[in-house]
Formats: structure tokens, sequence, C-alpha cells
């Protein structure tokens, strides 16, 4: 709550309010001197005017604050914009009887005039008053949305372009990785052996690559993909890390039906998975068994890929960069609502028996609804 | 002849095997890891060794570290890239072959491996080849990190909310407890929960530098530095904080920042 009032009343605006104010303020005082010059009947004297002015100018500006800040606490849980609209009416048609108000509590207390305030008199008074108020109450309104809506547009744009650069920076990375010359010669070799061995294989094995390389470099700049589309070019990788590994590695995938349409940032598993070939084997872990587990519950995404090579020297582990990538660009997307974990565990299962290193990711469900 | 053939992948271990099956008075050996080759070159005592430089459990550098200098074989490294072929070379590897190739290429290496053995005393190859071993090994460790494990950001994790230290925005980092406290360029400070020395091993060392056990810098932030007689130094960060150079890393101090003796 103390946030909120804080980014209400920023500072900047509140300078933008008051010169605003001010200068309306004085416009409206000059002119009511020029009349007054004019007008030689008048009963008024020009320093009681000017006492007049200065009280007003205090309280009326007191009021639109106070009425902004209090509105503005309001429409932060959402209400339907006619209420918006009908509560600052309200509010401008109060403030012109409120000036009307404190201009007679003036008039008696200090000149000690013979007015009365009665409701009639504020009634009358009000009413006389209430195009300058109205006028000055939905400029001050006026500019406080057109504020913070550029401010939201500005947070919006820098929030989309940070998006795009960190998804350009993945999708490089992930080529990089693809064209890792370890990577790429080594399952060119692979290849340039298998045509001995298996024609087809062979042939086989070219075109997964050539469609790893194809369907990275064709990736949209879109935040999100399809489930469905992340997987495949997820296991086109995998295919080409098998080949390389044979029975050293075993993957085993257990994804439930139904959750193709789900939305999820492209090239997500693929840094996750060269981590445990960058960090995995060791001379005590020859062979590694990897799983890949993903469930929805009702708000997330669950993701679990385990395996049993090298466990984590320190925990919680220093985040490297691949990792680190990945966890930015969440941190955008969906800011305070994901959760990440990698840690050591035991596991005894028909899959895992023994130590284990786990990374377990929730990420918000978002569905594809262009399909729907 | 005995040849043995190391390489982790499968496949790959295929592709020479099938090449050099056609070779004459041959006999042919494999191994699919490290750990399996350091063992069947002790029992096995192999004249010829196709070596894979990068496997999973350790480099084909380390097998060699590991075998006895009277049984070492005349060595081909085989390799997908060739970031280690100066290396290979200094160790007087017979040839290195690079990943994938043609037929040609493997029985050149054979070739030349043959010519060494028959022409050279081998005694001078294996005396050659494990001095060089030594040199290698103190290279390679200083080598040992390449750039993309240094760290670009530090990932902290504040509740549930992440922040991302830019390692380049780090003014200096001391420890306290289990904690490494850093201080940013922007006047901010985050705790992370980890030793100094593992960090600094993440850190590039040639931006980073380590004062003593619970400070390390980043050098473009150093403004002077003080020598305050008896061989003592203290650091001055452009935000004028004093910080002491310990005794124990005074003199990679004074050679990472040039600083000569006054």
């Amino acid at each position: 709550m103390k946030t909120q009032t804080h980014t209400y009343l920023d500072r900047r605006l509140f300078q933008m309010l008051l010169v605003f104010y001010l200068v309306a303020y004085i416009i409206d005082f000059i002119g009511t001197i020029l009349i007054y010059n004019q007008d030689e009947s008048s009963e008024v004297a020009l320093d009681q005017l000017a006492i007049q002015y200065v009280i007003l100018f205090v309280s009326k500006l007191s009021y639109i604050l106070v009425a902004l800040s209090l509105t503005q606490s309001f429409f932060k849980k959402g209400a339907l914009h006619i209420w918006i609209v009908l509560i600052h009416l309200a509010l401008a048609a109060l403030l012109s009887f409120f000036t009307a108000f404190i201009g007679l509590l003036v008039d008696v207390e200090l000149f000690s005039r013979t007015t009365q305030i009665t409701g009639e008199s504020i009634y009358i008074r009000g009413l006389g008053g209430m195009s300058f108020n109205f006028f000055m109450y939905f400029s001050m309104i006026a500019i406080v949305y057109a504020y913070y809506y550029f401010q939201r547009k500005k947070t919006d744009d820098l929030r989309t372009t940070t998006l795009k650069a960190e998804l350009l920076d993945s999708k490089i990375r992930a080529l990089q990785a693809q064209l890792n010359p370890h990577f790429l010669f080594n399952s060119l070799n692979d290849i340039s052996s298998l045509i001995d061995e298996d024609k087809t294989k062979a042939q086989n094995a070219i075109a997964d690559l050539s469609d790893l390389l194809r369907k990275t470099l064709s990736l949209k700049n879109s935040k999100l993909i399809p489930l469905r589309d992340e997987l495949q070019l997820l296991n086109t990788y995998a295919k080409m890390e098998k080949l390389r590994y044979d029975d050293k590695w075993e993957f085993i995938k257990s994804i439930p039906d139904g959750l193709e349409q789900i939305l999820v940032p492209p090239l997500l598993f693929q840094p996750l998975l060269e981590n445990i070939f960058k960090h995995g084997f060791s001379e005590q872990h020859q062979r590694v068994k990897t799983l890949l587990h993903l469930r929805r519950t009702t708000e997330f995404l669950e993701i679990d890929l385990i395996n049993n090579g090298k466990t984590l020297e320190s925990e919680p582990p220093i985040i490297g960069n691949g990792i680190g990538n990945i966890l930015e660009r969440l941190d955008s997307l969906f800011p305070g609502n994901f959760e990440f974990e990698i840690s050591n565990i035991t596991m005894r299962d028909t899959i895992f028996n023994g130590p284990v290193v786990s990374i377990n990711l929730k990420l918000p469900l978002i569905k594809n609804t262009n399909t729907i | 002849m005995k040849v043995l053939v190391v390489d982790d992948e499968k496949l790959a271990r295929k592709r020479i095997l099938q090449i050099l099956q056609h070779a004459e008075d041959i006999e042919l050996h494999e191994a699919s890891s490290g750990t399996e080759a350091v063992s069947i070159i002790e029992s096995l005592h192999p004249d010829i060794l196709f070596l894979d430089i990068k496997m999973t459990d350790f480099s084909g550098f380390e097998v060699l570290k590991k075998i006895e200098k009277f049984i070492m074989p005349v060595t081909i490294f085989v390799t997908a890239y060739d970031d280690y072929a100066i290396e290979a070379f200094e160790i007087q590897a017979v040839d290195y072959v690079l990943k994938p190739y043609k037929k040609n290429r493997v029985f050149d290496a054979l070739a030349r491996a043959i010519q060494k053995i028959e022409i050279k005393q081998k005694s001078n190859h294996y005396d050659e080849m494990h001095s060089k071993l030594v040199q290698l090994f103190k290279h390679l460790d200083d080598t040992k990190k390449t750039e993309e494990s240094y760290l670009d950001k530090i990932v902290l994790k504040v509740g549930k909310k992440y922040v991302f230290a830019r390692t380049k925005d780090i003014k200096y980092i001391t420890s306290s407890a289990y904690y490494a406290e850093l201080f940013m360029k922007d006047g901010k400070k985050h705790l992370y929960r980890t030793s100094m020395t593992a960090l600094m091993e993440r850190l590039n060392p040639d931006s980073f530098l380590r004062l003593n056990r619970s400070t390390i810098v980043q050098i473009h932030q150093i403004k002077e530095v003080i020598s305050e007689g008896y061989g003592d130094y203290c650091v001055v960060m452009k935000d004028d904080t004093k910080l002491n150079v310990s005794k124990s890393y005074r003199t990679s101090v004074i050679q990472q920042l040039n600083l000569r003796k006054p």
C-alpha cells in the first residue's frame, strides 16, 4: 500500500500538477483583477481578494490531491470504467460546492461579511464556480492519466525490447551451440561413419542435423511457442546427441497428452540438456540417464529434468551463463511468477536409484488461444 | 603391430576401425573411454595409439599422463576441433587428424607412425613425449578455463525475485561468513551465498583480481595502488574504498597490475 501511494504521487507528476494548477490559477486571478479594476461598484478590497485566492488555492489543491489519492487505490483494484467516470464526475461537482463553502467561510470568519452559510448560499455560489472547477478537476485528472499511460507504455516498450534482445540472444546461443565445433564436426564424423554401416540411417542423420539448424534459424521472434514445437526442436537435438553418445546416454521422456498447445518460451530445453553434456559426465559417471517429465497443475506447467550424472559441487550452485540466460528471459516474461530450482537429491524408483541432479521448473500455464 | 583406437563415441571409433581393417600387419583394438584406454594400454602395450582428445570422462592428454614412460605408444591425435592442435605437436605426437576425415588421411597418419617406430629409436620418443607432457599440463592448467565458462552475470535469488548482477558492473566483492557481498557500480549491494574461491574460478582473471582471502576487485575500478612500505600495498578504488593486499596475494597482484618496485 505504501509503495502504491508512493508511485502514485510520483515527484515529477506532483511537480507537473502543481505548475499546471498554479499557472491556471494565476491566469484566473489576473482575469479577476482586470474585471475588478473595471468594476468600480465592487465592495471587496483587493487585498481581501488576494487572501481569498490563496486560501482557495491551497484548499482546492489539497482537495484534488486527496481525491486523486483516494480514487487511485479503488481503481488499482480494477473497477469498471463507468464507475471511474461517475466517481470523478461526483468529485468534480463536490469540489465546486467545497470551494463555495470555503469561500463563504472566509467571507464570514475573516472579512466579517454578513453573508450566511446555508445550504442555499453554498448551492448558488457552487453553481457559479462549477465550470471553472470542472475544467480544473478534469484537466488534472487528464494529466494524471496521461502521465501514467505514457509511463506504462515506456516500461512496456522497454520490456518488449529487452525480451526481443534476450530471445535473439538465446537464438544466437543455441546456434552457437549447434555450430560448436565439437558438436558439429563430431556429428558429421558420426554420419561419415554411418555411411559404411547403414546408408538410410546416415541419410536420416543428415536430415536431422539440417532440421535442427533450420528450425533454430527460422524461429520467429515470438516470445512464446506451442510446447509441441519446442518439443520437436528438443527431439531433433536429442537425436543428434544420441547419435554421438549412443548407449552412454539414455533419454527418457514422460509427457502426458494434451499439453501440446501450452505456450512456452522457445529454446528452453536445449540449454538445459547441453548442461548435462557439459557437466554430467565424469570418470565415475560414464553413463548418464536423463528423464524429462512434464505435467500440468491448475496454474503451472511443471518441468522436471533429472539426471544421474555428476552431482553439483556446491548448493546452491553458481549458475552459469546458459541457465542464467534462461532465468533472465523467464524473469522478463513472467516476473515473480515462475519457479526454478536445481539441487542434488536421492531418488529410489524404477528409473533412478541413487543421487541425481534435479531441475524443477514451474511456468505459468498459458494456453494457445489461436487454435481454440 | 598393435593399434589401439580410443574414442568415446562409438561411431567415431567404428569409422577409424573400418578404415584400418584394410591395412596390413595390424592388430586392432578399441577403447570407449579414457579410463578404459589407460587399462588397455597398461595390459596390451600397443605400439600405436589413435587418441581422441575430448572425451566425456577425461581428455586424451590426461590418458597419456597416466601412462608409464616405457610403454608410451606412438600417438596420433584425433579431434573434431583444432584448438588443441598446437599442443598436440608440442608433445611430439606423430600426427593429428581432424574429424571428419578421408580414408587416405588416416592411412598417411598410420604410415608416419610406423615409419617413426622403424626409423627412430623408440626410447627417444618416450623421453621427448614425457617431458613435453609435463610442460603441456602446466600450460593446460593455466588455459583450462575457456572464455565461455566465465560468468557474464551472477544470478541471485532474493525471496521469489531474481536479480541478475552483471559481472562488468561489479566494483568489488568482499566475503562475510558464507556470503559474498557484491558491491555494484550503481551503489547497490547484493549478498551471494558462495565461497570466494569458487566465485573467483568463474570470474575472468583479466578483469578480476583477488587482493586477500576475503576481497576480489574489478581491475578497471581501481583508482590507485599505494605502497605503504615494507612491501605492503593497499588498493584504493574509484569510490575511495581502501582495500589491503595480503602477503599471500601480493605477488600475483604486482604481476597482474604490472607494478614495479619503487
